[in-house]
């Protein structure tokens, strides 16, 4: 016998999951909006909107077995006329409750017992209660039966663990409930034992057993419409499943698919059809043209079932089908993924990798629109609102605008419904956000409203990305390139290359006084509560960059003092023989905020200017110097002067991949500024040498002047191929008879090769 | 350690295969003299030997009745026991193995040597602490599966031991473990895998799968601490693209990976595994929607439903069910097999992996079409090829 056998083994080479450049799963991105509680079903009907194998692959068994306790908890409680509490029904029925159970069997024959006389757990149980008052041991013994059962018919939890070999004990339990049977007075307690007799029997794999026991119990039951039934069914159907009345079975587990929400999931997975041949015995099987329509409602629920085929199947049969809605609304909301709003989508390229929108998305639309067109104006069901909000819906996918707001217009009077009324309103609010061309203060203002409501918001989680992308196009389309940005991005974003104009425009915008609370909110949500402490930092930091010292300082000083550590502090002063970017600097050292650290690099530049002693002079210019140097990418206070750092920049920089020391980055999509410029640092270096009297001091200062001049050649891409060494010469031709000349030597492995004191091939760079 | 009568019989069988294959293949026999020359005389026994033909059973039920089991070379099946998956947040033991046999508690007439698939998922999720559990509860299940099961070959009875104790028998002489392993998932799978070789007897062979990407890739993948390995050389195609050819066995794309590249043994003692089954992809729509196994040309020759596009490739042209499956008109078919003539090329492709005793050729999977419609003197040529 060929069995279809998608087999783990051989599918483990399947990829299970996309996976985005950073080795994450990539997720869809975009707007959704349609309810499925539109469609006409009851809300445990809902989850299978999705498609039935998606759900089955969501939950797992508990989810089902919960939802089996859940009925069956509901149905004792309706027979009790709601008179006892549900978890009282559900600490006797599914708790560790067999000798309780047992002690209330007692006191119940006992005509002289007393509630009062029952322990506590009892005598506090409504449902304990009722039984002892009403005297019924009936109920009690199939209680006691049933657990006596429950272990022979559920799968362990521990799933490695032993099964009980349980053939013989569930046949003597079968005995003995066939035993029971007859003396059962209820014939809805005749019912449950019916069910657990059939259950045993199918668990044993006596299938003739089970339709001999379904022939003698079932005539002598006369219940009111109940569940059960259903439950019975589903065994019965496994019985004539495993005798190989395999047509009979499938219509009876379609029958249990479409009643009874409990044992959907396990009546699904049971129906099986092989052949057309069986296809057609089945649909002649099938008392009328409605349980032939469910039975395309069921087959639909497979993921990759052709909805459409399946819904105009059903229409033909049963045009009024509850299932026809349901599947409308799951292949809209397919739709809904491939079009609402897909030309502001930020994530498309991501989505498309996802196959999202599908390839036959748009002729699905098309066939759609046809199907519930032609159903619309047909008016055979007896909601046609529904059809025509439907038809609203995927004008508005289409593009379709003006339709959409036609249809929308012409089924708002036939609405009484709040559920298809809510769906109207926000299928026109989406309407009215895609039509949006242009921008003003009054529409911002109403527009922070909707993203005011939190009610709304939670209803339609997509609502703000919606509005938010919507807008960022409009911005663009308009010039507003500042809060353009700001809808995409995070304030703090910009900090990767700043961007004086996006700068002063959002500071604009921080301290402007008007009453627009959308640009207040949208700041606020981009920039956090410190955004205009950050915009003067960042400003501050732009025109460091750009060598601007004193517009930096008076820049900075915008902001309350009392905020200026917030911003960091820095040492910029020290000298060290090599370069490290990450240093962890003596406790000695005085540390300055940024206020502070331009202005001391400030004063000692004037006092350079000013000073009439060669000497000190050509010190505080190297001091200046060292500040510059240690600020820029190449020392280890650069964090004064930028945010981001990425060390393969000094490489692709001397490969002459950046641009004005901007590089691409996956951080952003602003790319990456690098302070690498080395120019004022050597300004100040050679002023230093220039104005000193003394060699020691003057090999020094021309020694960290070559290192500019080293950092400068591979920032810039390694101009004309030749490192230059200008200031090495000048070390060789006046400085050789120094001590610092000598320490070079020592220290600098490039400079000894540049003076014969090493071999090339030992040499750094 | 392997007894000594069951090895008289190995060796006897070994000597066997010899003789037959000399007689069955003449063919074979000049190939072999030309080859080994003046090495011949001088050779040990296993530089000429050729792997022991053997195979898989993957299937949830096992009836050994109806299996060809002339097809063996030695009384020893690779039956897959049981799938861990990982669900409501633990590992759990899922399409556990049901044997159906014409006595129960009748000697079976092979050896099982049980084989447990675990989804990457479960080695990715499955915690430290949770992996020395996750071994025992295998070890305990296999018990409750084959704790009945003998054979003449098979010491008896069950393993008897509970969990925590050193077993000092088992009814199994060697476990496989077949895991679809990343680097993410080697720390956590490799520390699983020493785990259960510290519950097995001693006796007990622990081996592992090994898939293509997996030895080619072998410093990034790591090497499982098991004592060897079974190289699958099948699923090699991108099964999700209409285009490719063939996804189960193509030795185009199987060269790129069945290659040293300078990286020198593989550290395991590697068998080798190769596909003997069929199945049809079925594409709706442009994507991959479902594989019907065992699938062949036959069962799409009915041309009122099924339009030959070429010979592996069919439209569907009209809705219909095929065995069990609904089809809609325009869902296309591809039909994908093992044909010998690839499977040969695979074979001497394998002449790459060192050969070593007892060497085993397992074919996947005994039970389908293909495995009942190939004659035993094939698969032995086809070991034949990788020697």
């Amino acid at each position: 016998m060929r069995r279809v056998l998608i087999s783990l083994f051989t599918l483990a080479v399947l990829p299970l999951a996309l996976v985005g450049d950073c080795g994450l799963p990539l997720e869809y991105y975009g707007y959704e909006f349609l309810n499925p509680a539109i469609s006409r079903l009851d809300s445990r009907f809902l989850p299978y909107i999705g498609g039935f194998e998606t759900l089955y692959d969501e939950l797992d068994n508990e989810d089902w077995e919960q939802m089996q306790q859940t009925d069956n908890i509901d149905e004792w409680y309706e027979r009790y006329c709601e008179g006892v509490e549900k978890q009282d029904l559900v600490a006797l029925i599914y708790g560790d409750s067999e000798r309780r159970l047992q002690a209330l069997r007692r006191a119940i024959a006992d005509p002289e017992s007393r509630l009062s006389d029952l322990e506590a757990k009892l005598r506090t149980n409504s449902f304990a209660r009722h039984l002892m008052k009403y005297r019924c041991g009936e109920v009690v013994d199939y209680l006691l039966y049933a657990k006596k059962i429950e272990p022979h018919v559920t799968a362990p939890r521990n799933t490695f663990a032993k099964k009980p070999p349980s053939g013989n004990a569930m046949k003597r339990l079968v005995e003995e409930g066939l035993a029971i049977f007859p003396t059962v007075e209820s014939h809805y307690l005749r019912l449950r034992y019916a069910y657990q007799l059939l259950r045993l029997s199918h668990y044993r794999g006596d299938y003739a057993h089970v339709l001999e026991l379904h022939e003698y119990l079932m005539p002598k039951i006369d219940a009111d419409p109940s569940l059960i039934y259903y439950w019975i069914d589903g065994h019965y159907a496994g019985a004539l499943l495993g005798l190989g009345r395999r047509i009979e079975a499938a219509y009876l587990y379609s029958r249990i698919f479409i009643n009874c929400p409990s044992k959907r999931e396990s009546a699904y997975r049971s129906f099986s059809i092989r052949t057309d041949d069986e296809w057609k015995e089945l649909l002649l099987l099938c008392k009328s043209d409605r349980e032939r329509a469910d039975l395309y409602v069921l087959r639909a629920q497979n993921d990759r079932a052709l909805l459409l085929d399946e819904m105009r199947a059903i229409y033909a049969l049963d045009p009024d089908n509850e299932g026809l809605e349901m599947l409308t609304v799951r292949e809209i909301k397919q739709l809904e993924m491939d079009f609402l709003a897909n030309d502001l989508n930020p994530r498309r390229r991501a989505n498309l990798s996802l196959g999202i929108p599908r390839p036959d998305a748009r002729q699905r639309l098309i066939d759609l629109q046809q199907f519930v067109l032609e159903v619309a104006e047909a008016d055979r069901g007896k909601r046609p609102e529904f059809w025509e909000l439907a038809r609203g819906y995927l004008h508005l996918l289409a593009g379709d605008f003006h339709y959409a707001r036609r249809a929308f217009w012409t089924v708002a009077p036939a609405l009484e419904n709040d559920t298809l009324q809510q769906q109207l309103n926000i299928m026109r609010r989406v309407l009215d956000i895609m039509a949006i061309t242009e921008l003003n203060d009054s529409l911002e203002n109403a527009y922070f409203k909707v993203l005011a409501n939190e009610e709304l918001l939670e209803k339609y989680p997509d609502l703000d990305n919606l509005i938010y992308d919507k807008f960022r196009d409009v911005y663009r389309d308009n010039g507003e390139y500042g809060k353009a940005f700001l809808l995409t991005h995070k304030l703090r974003d910009l900090r990767y290359n700043l961007d004086i104009d996006l700068l002063r425009e959002f500071h604009a915008l921080a301290v402007d006084t008007n009453d627009n609370s959308f640009e207040r909110r949208l700041l606020l949500e981009r920039g956090g509560p410190n955004a205009v402490n950050d915009l003067i930092d960042m400003e501050a930091t732009y025109y460091l960059q750009r060598g601007q010292l004193r517009l930096a300082n008076k820049v900075f000083r915008q902001m309350p003092e009392e905020n200026w550590n917030d911003y960091g502090n820095y040492a910029p002063f020290k000298a060290y023989f090599d370069d490290r970017v990450n240093r962890r600097l003596p406790d000695t050292l005085q540390l300055f905020n940024k206020a502070e650290m331009f202005q001391q690099v400030l004063d000692l530049e004037e006092r350079a200017d000013l000073s009439p002693e060669p000497n000190e002079a050509a010190r505080l210019y190297y001091g200046v110097g060292l500040a510059y140097y240690n600020m820029s990418y190449f020392g280890y206070n650069w964090r004064a002067a930028d945010y981001f750092r990425s060390g393969e920049n000094a490489r692709r920089a001397a490969n002459g991949q950046g641009n004005d020391f901007v590089f691409t980055t996956r951080q952003t999509e602003l790319d990456n500024y690098e302070h690498m410029s080395m120019e004022l640092a050597r300004y100040y270096f050679e002023q230093a040498r220039k104005k000193t009297l003394d060699p020691e001091r003057g090999a020094r200062y021309a020694y960290w002047a070559a290192k500019t001049e080293r950092n400068q050649y591979y920032a810039d891409g390694m101009p004309g191929g030749q490192r230059p060494f200008g200031y090495f010469q000048l070390l060789t031709d006046y400085y050789d008879d120094t001590e610092y000349y000598r320490k070079i030597i020592e220290e600098c492995r490039t400079f000894a090769w540049f003076t014969g004191n090493l071999s090339l091939d030992e040499s750094d760079n | 350690m392997t007894s000594k009568p069951d090895l008289l019989v190995r060796n006897l069988l070994a000597s066997a295969r010899r003789v037959n294959a000399a007689i069955i293949s003449g063919a074979t026999i000049v190939c072999l003299l030309i080859f080994y020359g003046c090495e011949a005389p001088d050779t040990p026994d296993y530089q000429t030997a050729r792997p022991t033909v053997g195979f898989y059973h993957w299937q949830q039920t096992l009836r050994p009745d109806s299996l060809p089991l002339h097809l063996l070379e030695e009384p020893e099946l690779f039956v897959k026991c049981f799938d861990v998956t990982w669900s409501g947040g633990r590992p759990e033991a899922v399409a556990q193995l049901e044997i159906e046999y014409k006595d129960e508690g009748a000697p079976l007439p092979f050896r099982i040597v049980p084989v447990v698939f675990i989804t990457n998922e479960v080695m990715r999720r499955v915690s430290n602490d949770g992996s020395m559990e996750l071994a025992q509860n295998i070890l305990l299940l296999l018990d409750n599966l084959l704790g009945y099961q003998t054979c003449p070959a098979c010491p008896q009875g069950g393993r008897g031991s509970s969990a925590g104790e050193s077993p000092q028998s088992s009814s199994y002489r060697e476990l496989q473990i077949d895991c679809d392993w990343t680097a993410g998932s080697r720390k956590s799978y490799f520390k699983f895998l020493s785990d259960l070789k510290s519950l097995l007897p001693e006796e007990v062979t622990l081996s592992v799968t090994v898939r293509l990407h997996q030895f080619r890739d072998r410093k990034a993948q790591g090497i499982p601490p098991a004592d060897r390995g079974s190289l699958m050389v099948y699923n090699v195609g991108d099964l999700n693209r209409w285009e490719t050819e063939n996804s189960i066995i193509d030795s185009n794309i199987t060269t790129n990976y069945l290659t040293n590249a300078g990286q020198g043994e593989y550290p395991l003692a590697l068998d080798l595994a190769l596909p003997l089954y069929q199945w049809g992809a079925v594409y709706r729509q442009g994507k991959l929607a479902y594989l019907i196994d065992e699938l062949g040309v036959d069962d799409l020759s009915d041309s009122l439903r099924f339009e030959s596009l070429n010979q592996h490739r069919y439209f569907v042209s009209q809705k219909t069910y095929l065995d069990g499956y609904l089809l809609y008109s325009g869902d296309n078919i591809r039909l994908e097999s093992s044909p010998y003539g690839t499977l040969s090329a695979v074979a001497k492709q394998l002449s790459i992996v060192p050969s070593f005793e007892e060497q085993r050729l397992l074919f996947y999977r005994i039970g389908s079409e293909l495995s009942e419609t190939t004659s035993a003197s094939k698969l032995r040529n086809l070991s034949h090829s990788i020697r």
